[in-house]
């Protein structure tokens, strides 16, 4: 009896297993990773918007530095792995506001998010030097890196939880 | 004969928001910290607007609004009688008040939306919540966009009367003179005042002012209770 209970044990953790190990993402999450990614990257564009732009005199370099790292980690971190093929619908967070385009275009996708990254990289490079002109104008260029993607991949924002 | 149908002011207020209008639109779509400019735009714009309505109660003759708005004794007599009226007929004194109060709107929409391209938003972002942030925002380029139909439709009846009525509106709008066909009725009873015209900017500049430095919203926010103290980040 003891066997018994012990072997079905064993098959169903033995059969289980590998159904764990290659689930893949689950769209939920997936969606969910993406916004939340979004939005962290979005506090930090306000810190740097905030220091470099509106009150220069609140700029605390190490701090818009450490704004840039995160910028470009969450950049860097294979943001693509979040956008599978079954999450051109669904709900994160919210609804998501993916485009069906996003899914249909993936090496102009590619080429737009190839080039955030580098001006995500570049912004981190240039807030080191501390030139707080030079971080503007980075900005700038990264900011227009990020809507050139949001244009024609992402829906306009409207009501929709 | 010749006469001053549009002040000084007036021309002036016009022309400012041709301009500040066609600058907000462009930085908007270039974005980017381009968009710095644009709020500031948006907050002239509104206080153009302001001056244009108190002009409209103490500027000259023609520029105020009791001397054009399109009641149906006017509507009956211009319509009715082959009378032109000296300044604004009631379908252009109509164009008049849907341009001014739906592009006063767009710009005041805009103090409380939000540019998550860019994490931009307007001075009164903090008043409202996120929900209705999202709101405001979609109401923002949505009555943009209305706006850029009155504006088509603006030109079209100048375009109209120039090339089928032969009547050139543009130019008086220039140079504020316009040659009245035959005997002219009276010559305007109510010319500008220097004082009038120092109030209204003094008032347009003081709420410019009052929007751009954030001062009221500071101030309301203060004084709710709701309200998040200002605390100093810590090190972490």
């Amino acid at each position: 009896m003891k066997n018994k209970i012990l072997l079905s044990l064993c098959f169903i953790i033995g059969t289980s297993f590998p159904i764990i190990s290659v689930a893949d993402l689950k769209a939920e999450d997936a969606i969910k990773f993406r916004q939340s990614a979004m939005m962290f990257m979005r506090w930090n564009m306000g810190k740097i918007k905030k220091q470099v732009v509106k009150d220069p005199e609140t700029y605390n370099k190490q701090q818009v530095i450490d704004a840039a790292n995160v910028i470009s980690a969450i950049a860097n971190s294979g943001l693509g792995a979040l956008f599978p093929a079954n999450t051109e619908k669904g709900k994160g967070w919210k609804k998501t506001r993916v485009k069906p385009e996003f899914f249909e275009q993936p090496e102009e996708v590619k080429k737009r998010a190839t080039k955030f990254n580098k001006e995500a990289n570049k912004l981190v490079a240039i807030a080191s030097s501390g030139n707080i002109d030079h971080i503007a104008k980075q900005f700038d260029v990264t900011l227009k890196a990020c809507k050139a993607c949001h244009k024609n991949f992402r829906k306009k924002n409207k009501k929709n939880n | 004969m010749k006469i001053v149908v549009w002040d000084l002011p007036l021309r002036l207020f016009h022309w400012l928001l041709v301009v500040s209008f066609s600058i907000a639109y462009v930085t908007a779509e270039i974005s980017g910290l381009w968009l710095v400019w644009h709020e500031m735009i948006g907050l002239f714009i509104i206080s153009l607007i302001l001056f244009r309505v108190i002009w409209g109660f103490v500027g000259s003759e023609y520029s105020r609004f009791s001397h054009f708005l399109p009641t149906p004794k006017r509507i009956e007599q211009y319509y009715l009688t082959d009378e032109s009226p000296v300044g604004h007929s009631p379908l252009g004194a109509l164009s008049v008040f849907t341009l001014l109060i739906v592009v006063f709107s767009v710009a005041c929409l805009g103090l409380f939306s939000l540019n998550d391209d860019a994490e931009f938003y307007g001075p009164f972002y903090d008043l409202v919540n996120a929900d209705w942030v999202e709101r405001l925002t979609i109401w923002h380029a949505q009555l943009f966009d209305v706006s850029l139909i009155f504006i088509v439709l603006h030109i079209l009846a100048i375009l109209f009367y120039l090339f089928y009525k032969k009547n050139n509106l543009i130019y008086p709008m220039i140079t504020g003179v316009r040659h009245i066909p035959g005997k002219f009725r009276r010559s305007p009873d109510r010319y500008a005042k220097v004082n009038h015209l120092l109030t209204a900017i003094v008032i347009s500049i003081f709420v410019f002012w009052i929007l751009q430095s954030g001062f009221l919203v500071s101030w309301i926010l203060s004084n709710s209770i709701n309200s998040t103290q200002e605390i100093n980040s810590p090190s972490w």
